[in-house]
């Protein structure tokens, strides 16, 4: 009982422990805060690479040949719909007919356009991913009803960059802000909010939307293009970049008249009840039923989850949380060391003292244990201090930024580069836990090379020693 | 030997009943019947590739309740034969019993325990812990269990070690620094202080190295009046290291240290005869 009794008194005694103990704390805090924000990014990341995306995602390679000029897959999709919604673990799909093709707005020549498209140099041309949907399949079976209403990011100016649909029942209403120029009825198109802002567009605006048609017949020499006059219906925000830089939704019919009938969809998308218990079975069995049924060419990456559609992003993710706690677990390390070398020199300077415990009978063991309690009080104390600080700020992390900035008339988090309108910060118990568990290891072990110095301590050598 | 020659014969011995116990013992005991014996014990130091020789083969042997004081000029080897009586540095050979128990044979333990339990130290540098009070640095060697696990009971026995060594200290004339640093106190409390430490477990046996060494004369009078009190109170075993031949006096019995040799018991005795021819002439 000496130990705890001595160590405990040695720690509140020596100024230098509180090098020690500051030390843990700083290193865990700002090892739980930057984890925490790390976490929260990624997870946001990862929710904004899923973005547009549905449960499983099946893509048939249509534009295989063989046996001259036979289509293998069949160019309707009811076939393949129908088989996948008769699986009792399907919630709903949404089909989705893909072609790319430009944007300008009215006045600007799209032919011109097109003559740009092979030039690098052109790198702000608007090429954009035409999308037509069934907009009921779509927001059932995707997050696109929430892409429609979510709140738009707002320019530096404090300017909303987009502008919702006058009614998200009916996404592809006429605007009343549409001022119609001749009797034809125009279809409508809804934006990503980037590339709205970027194109400066309003809604009610007309917008020509261009594109490149497929030629059955392959000695063409020039690929024909189309163009098409859409009104801008509204803006969607899917939270990821990309996505509200590069899309366009339109309705089926206009988009398959644009690229004159070439085709009637390319994807299907499908949201389970229950992705995490189903999502694998689901995808094999579906793999399985339409190879048989030669709805799709039988190739498994036809059929994919999200997340192997989306392997490489989720995996970089992943890749960079582990190598992030990898490196900023070298903060422990170096927390370690102030411990070391705090315990070293105490361990020296208390020379004195060990020959004295072991004159009145302290085993070398006893000794050792007095200078790792030490360490562990130092451990304890800067993590508890450490781990609360750590939460404390990543819960209170836009506060705190927004104080600093304002103190440093500096932005800090710049809200424009991100797209998030807070700081995210995602405290896993897990991850805190194992950062105090590190810490205390970390300590201990860096502490048991003085300790053990301490316990072998020629008891006379020190007592000579003045 | 010059100061024990200058002595004279103020400091008679102060417990006639236990200095005629002790009287008899001038042949080494063995067994049980001695509470702390050495047998050629030997000690050298390796210094580089040289090889330092301090103790010889040293026989001593101090009787329970005995007064044993141990005299020897500077570099005689006293301190070390004391450390290896004391626990606390292994001879490079021979043997030290203590209540006939081959010590150094021990695990270390049950040495442990011996130096905890069995032997009271006092040095001639106090020795403090600086961070402690003293009241603490009285109860740590009670707070020491080498077998003991972390705090337990704890809390219980150190009220009561806080008590005993308050009237301890309070016995010693410290009653109003218990709460004071070893900084804050004169040479001679902290030495009172270490006293106290060196007997809060009522050890048998109290070795004490020049314990006035650092301290006027007065002081060290003191200092020795209490060490004396002491061993009368509690029937110690006390081997007392002194410059001092008026020190020397009070003891039962006296050894000389020479060059790392005990001198001869039949020189001893012939200068107790002197002494007790010269205390006749006297008389
Ligand atoms: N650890 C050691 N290494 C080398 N030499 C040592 C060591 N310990 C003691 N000595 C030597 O042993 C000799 C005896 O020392 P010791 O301290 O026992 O003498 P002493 O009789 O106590 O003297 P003093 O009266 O001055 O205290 C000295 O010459 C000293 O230098
Ligand atoms: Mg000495």
């Amino acid at each position: 009982m000496f130990r705890s009794f001595l160590s405990w008194r040695y720690l509140t005694q020596r100024r230098t422990n509180l090098i020690g103990i500051g030390g843990i704390f700083v290193a865990v805090s700002a090892l739980i805060l930057i984890l925490s924000i790390m976490t929260g990014f990624l997870n946001e990341a990862r929710s904004s690479i899923r973005g547009s995306l549905s449960d499983i995602l099946v893509q048939p390679i249509q534009l295989e040949r063989e046996n001259g000029d036979r289509r293998l897959i069949p160019p309707s999709p009811d076939r393949l719909l129908a088989v996948i919604q008769a699986d009792p673990r399907v919630d709903a799909a949404s089909t989705h007919l893909v072609w790319p093709g430009i944007i300008t707005q009215e006045g600007n020549n799209a032919d011109r356009a097109i003559a740009f498209l092979g030039n690098s140099q052109m790198n702000d041309l608007p090429m954009v991913q035409i999308v037509g949907i069934d907009f009921e399949q779509e927001f059932s079976a995707t997050n696109f009803r929430e892409a429609l209403s979510r709140a738009p990011t707002v320019d530096k100016g404090g300017r909303p960059r987009g502008r919702h649909v006058d009614n998200i029942d009916d996404p592809f209403a006429l605007p009343a802000s549409y001022k119609p120029e001749s009797p034809k009825r125009l279809p409508v198109v809804l934006i990503g909010e980037q590339l709205f802002s970027r194109l400066g567009l309003r809604q009610g605006e007309v917008v020509q939307v261009a594109t490149i048609i497929p030629q059955s017949d392959n000695n063409a020499d020039a690929l024909p293009t189309n163009n098409k006059k859409f009104v801008v219906g509204g803006t969607f925000r899917s939270g990821e970049n990309e996505m509200d830089l590069e899309r366009i939704y339109v309705e089926l019919d206009p988009l398959q008249i644009l690229i004159g009938d070439a085709r009637e969809y390319s994807e299907i998308l499908i949201r389970l009840k229950d992705y995490d218990a189903d999502g694998i079975a689901f995808r094999d069995d579906l793999r399985h039923s339409v190879a048989l049924m030669a709805l799709v060419r039988g190739f498994t990456s036809e059929v994919k989850t999200w997340e192997e559609f989306r392997a490489s992003l989720l995996g970089a993710i992943e890749n960079e949380r582990t190598l992030m706690a990898i490196m900023l677990s070298l903060v422990l390390v170096v927390a370690g060391f102030c411990i070391f070398a705090i315990l070293s020199m105490m361990v020296t300077e208390k020379r004195r003292d060990i020959g004295i415990l072991t004159a009145i009978g302290a085993t070398p063991r006893g000794i050792m244990a007095t200078f790792l309690l030490v360490a562990f009080w130092d451990a304890l104390i800067g993590t508890i201090l450490g781990a609360g600080a750590g939460v404390w700020a990543a819960y209170k992390i836009d506060p705190i930024e927004r104080w600093l900035s304002d103190a440093l008339g500096v932005q800090i988090f710049n809200r424009e580069v991100y797209l998030f309108d807070h700081i995210p910060a995602d405290v896993d118990p897990t991850a805190v836990a194992l950062i105090v568990a590190g810490t205390f290891l970390c300590t201990l072990l860096f502490a048991a090379l003085p300790a053990w110095s301490a316990a072998r301590t020629d008891p006379i050598e020190a007592l000579r020693y003045e | 030997m010059t100061a024990f020659n200058d002595s004279t014969s103020t400091n008679a011995p102060r417990s006639p009943e236990l200095s005629g116990a002790a009287g008899p013992f001038v042949e080494p005991k063995s067994g049980s019947e001695s509470a702390l014996q050495a047998v050629q014990i030997k000690r050298h130091f390796q210094i580089g590739n040289r090889e330092l020789g301090v103790l010889f083969g040293v026989d001593m042997d101090l009787a329970p309740g005995e007064k044993l004081g141990l005299v020897g000029a500077s570099g005689a080897g006293k301190s070390t034969l004391l450390h290896s009586l004391g626990l606390l540095d292994r001879p490079s050979s021979g043997k030290i019993r203590i209540e006939g128990i081959d010590a150094w044979a021990l695990s270390p333990l049950d040495r442990a325990r011996l130096r905890n339990h069995r032997i009271g130290f006092v040095f001639q540098m106090y020795h403090l812990l600086p961070e402690l009070s003293a009241v603490e640095n009285v109860i740590l060697p009670g707070m020491i269990d080498p077998a003991g696990f972390l705090g337990l009971g704890g809390r219980k026995r150190r009220r009561e070690l806080t008590e005993k060594a308050s009237e301890l200290l309070h016995s010693f004339g410290l009653g109003d620094r218990l709460k004071h640093r070893p900084s804050q106190l004169s040479g001679g409390e902290k030495q009172r202080v270490s006293i106290a430490r060196a007997l809060i477990l009522d050890p048998p046996i109290l070795i004490a190295d020049e314990p006035t060494g650092n301290l006027d004369s007065a002081t060290g009078q003191s200092i020795l009046d209490i060490i004396f009190a002491e061993q009368e109170r509690r029937l110690l075993s006390l081997l007392l290291v002194t410059h001092d031949g008026n020190v020397a006096e009070r003891c039962d019995r006296v050894l000389h240290m020479v060059d790392g040799l005990m001198q001869s018991s039949e020189s001893v005795a012939a200068e107790d005869a002197a002494r007790v021819a010269l205390e006749a002439n006297e008389a």
